[in-house]
Order: structure tokens, then sequence, then C-alpha cells
């Protein structure tokens, strides 16, 4: 058998600036927004226009719906397959990638959604994109537009642009390559073999991701290479729970999958990825419960980490997740933020499983901070009211904002991103 | 630091039982308790103010005593808060309580001193940094440098969230703060433990809830009055009692007048976890108004309550879901309802 192998070639970015020809020199990632917005023309717009943002500025991004990193295939010039490109080579061969530079796509795209993005101050201690140069994509959609079209519209451009972006970039060298294989491991070794449970959110508009371009709501559990998630199998269709959803940039660095990696062949066996849908119906749950353990005793697994995607009714998937495969004999850790009032005193789950006893928490949506007033604001400076997260009077007399960490992208994100923790005093 | 110590009337030397009556008292100068504390705090650290109050006289106006602690509090510049030690003292270890839970919430901390059975401590237990006593006074020679110990550490800005090395009850609260690891090395960290048979510590103990007892079924439905009760957020366009989007603090009731009718077209959905596309512009998609009233017609329920109570369950936590419940089942209550229909997103 031949393994799977992925390169990815990293072009690093430190700075974007506006240019003639889209293209990377010196590092510097030089954008031509013409060409750019013309690549993104829909007729669910009327204008489209792009931005910078770069960390250390005074600029808050908001309501932010996704987050890309620009990735390309070498071979044919294609990515996110199912959506813009092609099946062929697909988890393997080599994938450009744009490191340093992300896509992001704003939009008020229905009632309360969230999503801040601060580039300096506090803010950007709590959210991982507030270290990272943005392309920032702010598309007006025309007038009367039903919100699921909105959405898949914001969607689509978002991954367009990333798109764009990488394939101009297509001829430039990359600075560093690292390669991402599996090969099957020396059985005297013993090592564990271990799986990673990829939680889809599966809930209707704002609360969807799709997999190979197909809605999750309609996908069984399934059992993935972790190079089809390197390489844009997974795109994100959320548009709220900003801090603890999963952003398309977050399937394509899934950091538990990465840990995985360096881990293979030395501390673990690791055997694949299972992604199964979080969907809002208890027979839903069910069925992803027992088709993950499913999958994961025809593989063999001895253990599984399984990571919440959003809060409230994916804690009953995640701990019937841990519940099937426990029974089964396959050990769990699992992943999830908490739920414990202003000041940590109240219960921080609102479902809980005694068989869930490894649990790597990272952090509490409702904890309080303070971001200081930007001088400019990216996207909709209005959407703050509207903001899931922000209460009823979020701007304080001095001009700050007093805001849950549940308003700011990745803050709590489950996938472990940042290093945040809690502890019970 | 300025520290405010807190005593009842047998401490403060006013009397015993007969004095429990005795009012809400501020005095300047050091006394008992708050007297051999004095002596044993660093230097820069000293108690501002000892109030004295009587033990039915603190319990019984607990309004009351918040008013008058925050006052003292706000006015004194206080950083601090000792109450007791309580012994085994119940009504005291319940003032002694309260004292920490005001304390709390203006976001100061509070160390006492109680009896592991002491009912305050079991009520209170999380608002403060409770230190285990003997069930009677003959323990306060042992316990006051433990709690004075900790009062300097604390004012020495000093790590304080191991319950178990700095030897208080475990309050059960959680505390967040960064670790040198991201969360994802974490969890392959402690799955290899959990694989290997080797000790591990879990970052979240499963919680454990009170569960409420299920009411017995009504009898005949056909003479019940039936209420809606919705955490899905389907408010009034306007959204008149600002009801949060998340982490709701409040509730509001409702009738179908102000939704427009019973096509409830004037809805706006105050929830910010689901979609709230089909809701918006028909409310009975998440109030099933409509629903309700065919069963009243058809006499499958007695009445249909005519206000409709909303409130958003996105992310609320437990403690808090548990007061507004209880608000709402006593309003339902008073009205004569008999039965409610809930509705969650």
């Amino acid at each position: 058998m031949n393994e799977m192998k992925l390169t990815l070639e990293y072009i690093k970015i430190h700075d974007i600036q506006w240019g003639e020809r889209t293209t990377v020199r010196n590092h510097i990632l030089y954008v031509n927004e013409e060409e750019a917005a013309e690549a993104l023309q829909d007729p669910a717009f009327t204008s489209i226009s792009l931005d910078i943002a770069r960390p250390g500025e005074n600029v808050r991004i908001i309501p932010v719906k996704d987050v890309i990193e620009p990735r390309v295939k070498a071979e044919t010039g294609e990515f996110f397959p199912g959506f813009l490109g092609g099946y062929e080579g697909i988890g393997e061969g080599v994938t450009k990638v744009l490191r340093g530079c992300d896509v992001v796509t704003t939009g008020r795209i229905v009632g309360f959604q969230e999503g801040i993005i601060d580039m300096s101050g506090p803010g950007a201690e709590y959210c991982p994109y507030g270290k990272r140069n943005h392309v920032v994509l702010i598309a007006e959609p025309i007038e009367g537009i039903e919100p699921e079209v909105h959405e898949a519209a914001v969607r689509t451009a978002g991954i367009k642009l990333a798109h764009y972006l990488a394939k101009s970039c297509m001829d430039v060298e990359g600075d560093e390559k690292e390669e991402f294989s599996l090969p099957s491991v020396d059985p005297e070794k013993k090592l564990p073999r271990v799986m990673y449970v990829n939680l889809l959110l599966a809930q209707g508009l704002l609360h969807d991701n799709y997999v190979y371009g197909m809605d999750e709501k309609k996908l069984q559990t399934t059992l993935m290479h972790p190079n089809e998630l390197l390489d844009g199998a997974v795109v994100s269709g959320n548009c709220v729970t900003a801090s603890t959803k999963n952003t398309t940039f977050d399937y394509e660095n899934n950091p538990v999958i990465m840990e995985l990696y360096k881990r293979h062949g030395r501390e673990v066996d690791f055997c694949g990825v299972i992604s199964t849908p979080s969907n809002a119906y208890l027979a839903g749950k069910e069925r992803g419960a027992l088709c993950t353990a499913n999958i994961a005793s025809v593989c063999h697994a001895d253990a599984l980490i399984i990571a919440e995607e959003g809060g409230g009714n994916p804690e009953a998937d995640i701990m019937m997740i841990a519940e099937a495969a426990e029974d089964r004999g396959i050990k769990c850790v699992i992943l999830l933020h908490e739920v414990s009032g202003d000041y940590g005193e109240s219960e921080p789950l609102a479902n809980t499983n005694p068989k869930a006893d490894a649990v790597v928490t990272l952090g509490n949506v409702n904890e309080y901070v303070y971001l200081p007033k930007m001088e400019k604001v990216i996207g909709h400076a209005d959407a703050l009211e509207n903001l899931a997260g922000c209460g009823v009077n979020p701007l304080q007399p001095d001009g700050c904002l007093r805001v849950r960490l549940a308003s700011i992208m990745d803050s709590v994100s489950n996938l472990g991103i940042t290093t945040r923790t809690g502890k019970t005093y | 630091m300025n520290i405010l110590y807190y005593i009842n009337q047998f401490f403060g030397q006013i009397g015993g039982e007969e004095k429990a009556d005795h009012p809400f008292e501020v005095r300047e100068e050091s006394i008992g308790p708050s007297m051999a504390m004095s002596g044993l705090l660093e230097e820069g650290n000293k108690i501002a103010v000892t109030v004295v109050c009587g033990d039915n006289y603190a319990v019984e106006n607990e309004e009351l005593l918040k008013e008058k602690i925050t006052e003292v509090i706000r006015e004194k510049k206080i950083d601090l808060v000792v109450a007791g030690p309580a012994f085994n003292a119940g009504r005291y270890g319940m003032a002694c309580g309260l004292v920490c839970r005001i304390a709390f919430f203006l976001g100061i901390p509070a160390v006492s001193g109680m009896f592991e059975e002491n009912p305050g401590r079991e009520v209170y237990g999380k608002f403060g940094y409770i230190f285990p006593t003997s069930n009677n006074a003959s323990g306060m020679r042992k316990v006051m440098p433990k709690m004075a110990g900790f009062v300097n550490k604390l004012c020495r800005g000093e790590d304080v969230y191991d319950s178990e090395a700095c030897g208080y009850f475990t309050r059960g609260i959680r505390h967040y703060y960064t670790t040198e690891k991201t969360g994802a090395v974490r969890s392959v960290d402690m799955l290899l433990k959990k694989l290997k048979g080797e000790s591990f510590e879990t970052e979240l103990k499963m919680p454990k809830f009170h569960m409420s007892p299920i009411s017995p079924a009504i009898k005949d439905l056909s003479r019940a009055k039936i209420a809606l009760v919705t955490t899905c957020g389907v408010v009034p366009e306007g959204n008149p009692d600002h009801i949060e989007a998340h982490a709701a603090t409040v509730w509001g009731t409702y009738e179908m007048e102000d939704y427009g009718g019973v096509e409830m077209p004037d809805t706006f959905v105050a929830h910010g976890g689901y979609t709230p596309v089909y809701a918006t512009s028909n409310g009975n998609r998440a109030l099933p108004v409509d629903a309700a009233l065919r069963l009243e017609e058809e006499g499958y329920i007695g009445d249909l309550y005519e206000k409709f109570t909303v409130t958003v369950g996105n992310c609320m936590p437990v403690d808090r879901a548990e007061k507004i419940g209880k608000e709402i089942a006593q309003t339902l209550k008073e009205a004569g309802v008999d039965g409610v229909l809930l509705t969650s997103a």
C-alpha cells in the first residue's frame, strides 16, 4: 500500500500591502484589490471591498463570520474540494500555504451574530487571530436578501478570496516544507491507537459545516484521513458562537490533529479522524454516538480525543460519544469550555456524564473582559447591539466595551488552540 | 490593605442569646477576635473597622445587612473582609456566610472560619475562604493564626487557588488562568496518562446537579389551566424587557396582542444561539400559541393561560436558571396554573 503523503509548503508572510499584482515578495503579500474584488462578483452583493488588518493596529473587526487560511494544490491550482475545486490529489501531493495571513469575512447576516477580532489590546490577547495579518472582505448584500442566501454568498466569497490569493502566489517558492503522513507503526512498539473525533455543528442556518461541499446535516458519521482536513475538505458555515465555533482556518490547522501527527510513531499510533455531525435532534445525537463508537471499533482504536464544537446542546453529543466509547473500553479525553457564570460560581456544564472523567477545559464563556475603544472599525460597529455575549449596554462611560469572552473569536475554542484552563478552588 | 472584621454580639462583648437582636454597629476599635487577628497581621494590613451585629438581627434583616455592609465597604475603602470564626454556631455561621456573599458580589475576598457542619458553610461556602474549625470557641487559638496567615497571603497578592495547600474548605468556584501548554497538547498528555493507567487530573470534575422532583401527572387535562413557557427568546418586537441573547439575567411575560395576534407576526428572537429565521416572522414556531389555542378549542386542555413567559436559555449559568425557574414557577402557581408546556431551543 502506498501511504498518503501530503507536503505543506509554507510561504511565510510578514505583512500585507496593496499592489499592482497579487504576489509575494520578501515575505510581503501584495494584493491587487480590484482584481481580487472582481474574482468575488456575486449577484448577492451590491459592493465588495477589501481592507487590511495587522497585529498591533488600533483596529476592531466586527462582526466576523469566518477566517480562512489561503491554500492551493500545487498540481491543479485548485482548492476547497466540492466547493470550488475538484477532488484530484486531495490529501496528497503538495499544497502551498500562505502562512501568516488569513482571509476574514464580515457581514451582518441575521439577528444576533457574534465575532470580534481586536488587533491590539486585551482583545488581541484573548483572540488567536489578533496576532495575525488579515485581508478583510466586506461584502454588502442586496436589499431584502434572505439570510441563508446571504450566508452562502459570504461563505463562498471568503473561500474564493482565500483561493484567489493562494493561486496568485503559486509561482512563489515556499520557505519551509512539512510532510504529513501516517506510516504504519511497528506493532512491537505497542503504541496506543488514537483517533480524533471531529464534532461538526450541523444544526441549521448559522450553525452548519460542509464536508466536500456537502451539508453536514445530511451526512453520516465519516472516517477521514487527517490530510483531507489540511486540504480544505471541511468549510465552516458558522456565523454564531464566536468564541467556541470552529472557523475554516481551524479545520485547516486543527491543533489536536497537529499534536497527534507530532507524536505519531513515537507515543501514539494516530489512526484517523472521525467527522460526525452535532445534530439538533436527539436521534441524530444517538446515531452520531453509536456510529463514532462503531468506526472506532472497526479501526481497533484504543482511545479517542473528542472536541466539542459550539456550546449548549453539543455538550450532549460529547458526553454521549464518551459514554459509548468508554462502554466499549475505548478511553476518551474530551475538550470543552465552561459556562460558569460571571464569577465562576455556577455549575460549568448543563450536561454531564460520570464516564467523562478526563476533561480538558479551555475557559469560561461567561467571563467578562474590557475592550478599549478602537480608532478604526472594519465591518459594522453597530453590530455590537446584536452581539451575543455583549449584554444590553456593553458600552461603558469611558468608551470601553464590557463584553463576555463569548463574543471574541476563538477565545475559548474547544479545539485547544489557547493555553487557557480552569480549576476549582 | 483595609480590612472589615465582622463579629456577632457575643464576640463583640455585648451579651449572649438575650442580645441576639442587637442592631448593626460599626466600631473603630478592635474587639475580641478582631483584636486577636490585628496582632497577627503583617505591616500595612490593618483592621479598619469592626462591625458587630446580633445574630438574629443579621439573619432576619438580610437586605438591610447588605445595604449597611456595602456602605461601610465603600466608605472605608475596604479591600478584604473577615467574618467569625463562627465554629458551630448556626445563626452566626449564616450571618458570616451572608457577609461573605455581600463581599463576593462586590468583588472583595472574604475569609471566615466554621465547623464543617455549620449550615453557614453549606449554604454560603462558595462565597468565602472558610477555614475549618472545631465545633466550639475553644478552637479559637488554633484557627486564628491560620486565618491571619491566609489574610497576609491574600494581601501579598499570592496565588490562593489551591484550597488544599491553603487549608480552606474547597469553595466550588472555578478559577481561570493560562498555562504553558495549549489545550491540544494537554489533551494528548492526559490521554497518554489515562492509557498507561497513571494518575491524571481532569481539569473539570463532572458537576452533580440537584434533581427537581417531577410533579404528579394532571388528572384531567380538560379542566387544567396550561401556561406556555419558553427559553427560545421569542419576544415582541423591540424586546421590551431587554432579555440578553446570551447568559440572560431576566425573563418577561407577554400576551398574544403584544405579538400582533395569533399569527404572531411582530415577533423578535432575542436568543443568540439558534437560527431565528423561522420564528422571526411567526413566533408560533418557537412559542406554539396557535397549537395551544387549538387544544383549548378542542377541549383537550381547559384554559390556555393568557400570559406567555419568555427567557433565553443560551449559555445561562445553571444557578441563574434555577433562580429564574423558581421565580417563574411561583408566579404561575399564584396565577392558578396547573401545568406548563415548556419549549426550548
